[in-house]
């Protein structure tokens, strides 16, 4: 300073800069050449180079040992590059789409098409309420049953069929094994005996004949029969079985075998009082006719008196005849307990129905999976565009404060450090 | 690693302007800790060297904000302080600096032992660049005239070459 002249260029503070190195090439180019040529801006370079090494002779200790490295478990320093806990894209949206299968998948299992076939099957269980099928109604009814009702009637040691019970009352009375006892013994109650039973059967192919030995075995037969295999909706079969009272329970247990049973109830009615009112109005029509018959045969009377003894006994045979048919079907119906056979097939027939192959059964399950899949995939298009809103809604409002906490919870691990 | 790259530079950074070792060794590990905490926010848009040293100049400052009660500056060094390993010319400079105004005693510090540009220097203050080149000249030239009037060693050096 002292031998720098204020109006010297470059000045004092312009070789401090140089001798910085500050400046641009051009400026420092002027100065260079300029030192060259100038002794006391020499002298001024000298004296601030070596004030630079008097400064720099003020030298400390080095650093402690104690002085660590903060502890960085699995971040690095270098290039400032501290890698965060941050999983990958890929591992993202692996973890995301694992999550949305899973979300699929058991979304599917309770509200999907397996949890609505299952309820769709569980429907179709519903049945007529008529449990008195004893009527001709039925009988007409159970006409697309010829082969089974036939086949029961046909052993000898059987049942008749229930035209026969129509036709022939008398021979079936005769045959009621809970009819009277007599006039003096003790009287067995009449018991009408019902049973409901809904299964699910793997092939009703195989249902169907099955249903056919048991019932038949227990000298019963088929009041009504249906079986039906709408495209696209599970085989039924829904049936009215009458079989002897008394070989219900062993029935029963033969149906149950066929498949998995999910309704199974049993109700009786007792019709002992019904029954005996009916006998003994039976018995006074009966004996009336019996006294107007003699009447009519023992005694001469004007013709007005014999027509009207006619009259009167036509009437009362009329009655007899209902009477007796009544009796006939309580008769029936205590002795033959009706049951309610329902069978749905477990899955969707899609091929010829009897027992599958191995190949078949191939075909049907890439078939229902191909269908199930579809079904998966539109039922979860539809559930994403109806949860979706609410879905971004709630990430929105739980993500924010979610990301807030996160971060203070990073800065926190980092201040532990 | 980067933590043994500039420990020693940043140790030295604060040993210079703090009156113990323990507190330059606890500001260098909060430089460090700060530089992680703000990594996320270094845009690599200039020299490391420059960063490293603006946040070390921010933890000296808000330290010395904390320490604005106490009585002893920066750089007023008790004796008992003095390390076997200081040598007597750096006793006579660091003196001298202490003589200086803040401002300049800073610019230069950072200039001399940083080894930071203009620039930086002037990144770091957060002050124009021509306030740095003028005010490190000033406090060249109070430094220069501290040690002649110090020591006859810092004048013959100053002098020397004569």
């Amino acid at each position: 300073m002292a031998t720098a002249d204020d109006t010297h260029s470059p000045g004092p503070e312009e070789i401090m800069a140089y001798l910085d190195g500050e400046g641009t090439v051009a400026e420092r180019s002027v100065i260079e050449i300029h030192l060259t040529q100038c002794a006391s801006c020499q002298v001024v370079m000298s004296q601030q180079r070596r004030l630079s090494e008097d400064i720099r002779m003020w030298r400390t200790a080095p650093a402690p040992p104690s002085l660590h490295a903060p502890p960085l478990p699995h971040r690095r320093i270098a290039g400032m590059r501290i890698p965060r806990w941050r999983p990958s894209r890929l591992a993202t949206a692996a973890l995301a789409a694992a999550a949305a299968v899973v979300l699929v998948v058991e979304a599917n299992l309770w509200f999907g098409p397996a949890a609505y076939m299952a309820r769709q099957r569980v429907m179709t269980f519903e049945m007529p309420e008529s449990t008195e099928s004893g009527t001709a109604a039925d009988t007409a009814a159970a006409q697309p049953l010829g082969r089974l009702a036939g086949r029961v009637s046909g052993r000898p040691d059987q049942a008749p069929s229930p035209s026969a019970l129509v036709a022939a009352p008398e021979t079936l009375a005769a045959t009621v094994p809970q009819g009277p006892q007599g006039q003096n013994g003790a009287r067995k109650p009449a018991i009408v005996r019902t049973a409901t039973l809904r299964m699910v059967a793997k092939d009703l192919g195989a249902v169907r004949p099955a249903v056919d030995a048991i019932v038949a075995a227990a000298g019963g037969f088929a009041d009504y029969m249906t079986a039906n295999s709408e495209p696209g909706a599970p085989r039924t079969l829904h049936s009215t079985l009458r079989v002897p009272s008394d070989r219900l329970a062993q029935v029963l247990a033969g149906l149950r075998r066929l498949g998995q049973v999910v309704e199974d109830t049993q109700g009786s009615e007792d019709v002992t009082d019904q029954r005996v009112d009916l006998e003994a109005r039976l018995a006074n029509a009966r004996s009336t006719e019996s006294r107007l018959a003699d009447l009519l045969r023992n005694r001469t009377a004007r013709l007005s008196d014999v027509l009207e003894v006619e009259r009167e006994l036509a009437r009362v045979r009329l009655d007899i005849e209902r009477l007796d048919a009544e009796n006939t079907n309580i008769g029936r119906r205590v002795s033959y307990a009706t049951l309610i056979l329902s069978v749905v097939e477990e899955r969707k027939a899609g091929l010829a129905p009897g027992r599958l192959s191995l190949a078949s059964r191939f075909r049907v399950a890439a078939a229902d999976g191909m269908d199930l899949a579809m079904e998966s995939v539109f039922w979860a298009i539809l559930t994403a565009m109806r949860a979706g809103p609410s879905v971004i809604l709630w990430v929105i409002v739980f993500g924010a404060p979610a990301l807030i906490v996160r971060r203070a919870w990073r800065a926190r691990m980092r201040r532990s450090l | 690693m980067l933590f043994e790259r500039y420990r020693g530079p940043v140790w030295q950074f604060f040993r210079r302007r703090t009156s113990s070792p323990d507190v330059a060794e606890e500001l260098a590990q909060d430089t460090f800790v700060a530089i992680l905490e703000g990594a996320g926010r270094y845009a690599r848009r200039g020299v490391f060297r420059s960063y490293l040293f603006g946040i070390a100049y921010n933890v000296l400052l808000a330290d010395r904000r904390k320490a604005v009660h106490r009585t002893t500056g920066p750089l007023d060094i008790e004796p008992i302080d003095l390390e076997p390993f200081d040598p007597d010319p750096g006793i006579w400079v660091r003196d001298a600096l202490a003589t200086l105004d803040e401002d300049g005693r800073e610019i230069l510090m950072l200039r001399e032992y940083e080894q930071l540009s203009y620039q930086e220097i002037a990144d770091v203050r957060g002050t124009p660049l021509n306030t740095v080149r003028t005010h490190l000249f000033r406090a060249r030239m109070a430094l220069k005239a501290a040690l002649e009037t110090r020591t006859p060693h810092a004048g013959r050096t100053t002098h020397g070459d004569r």
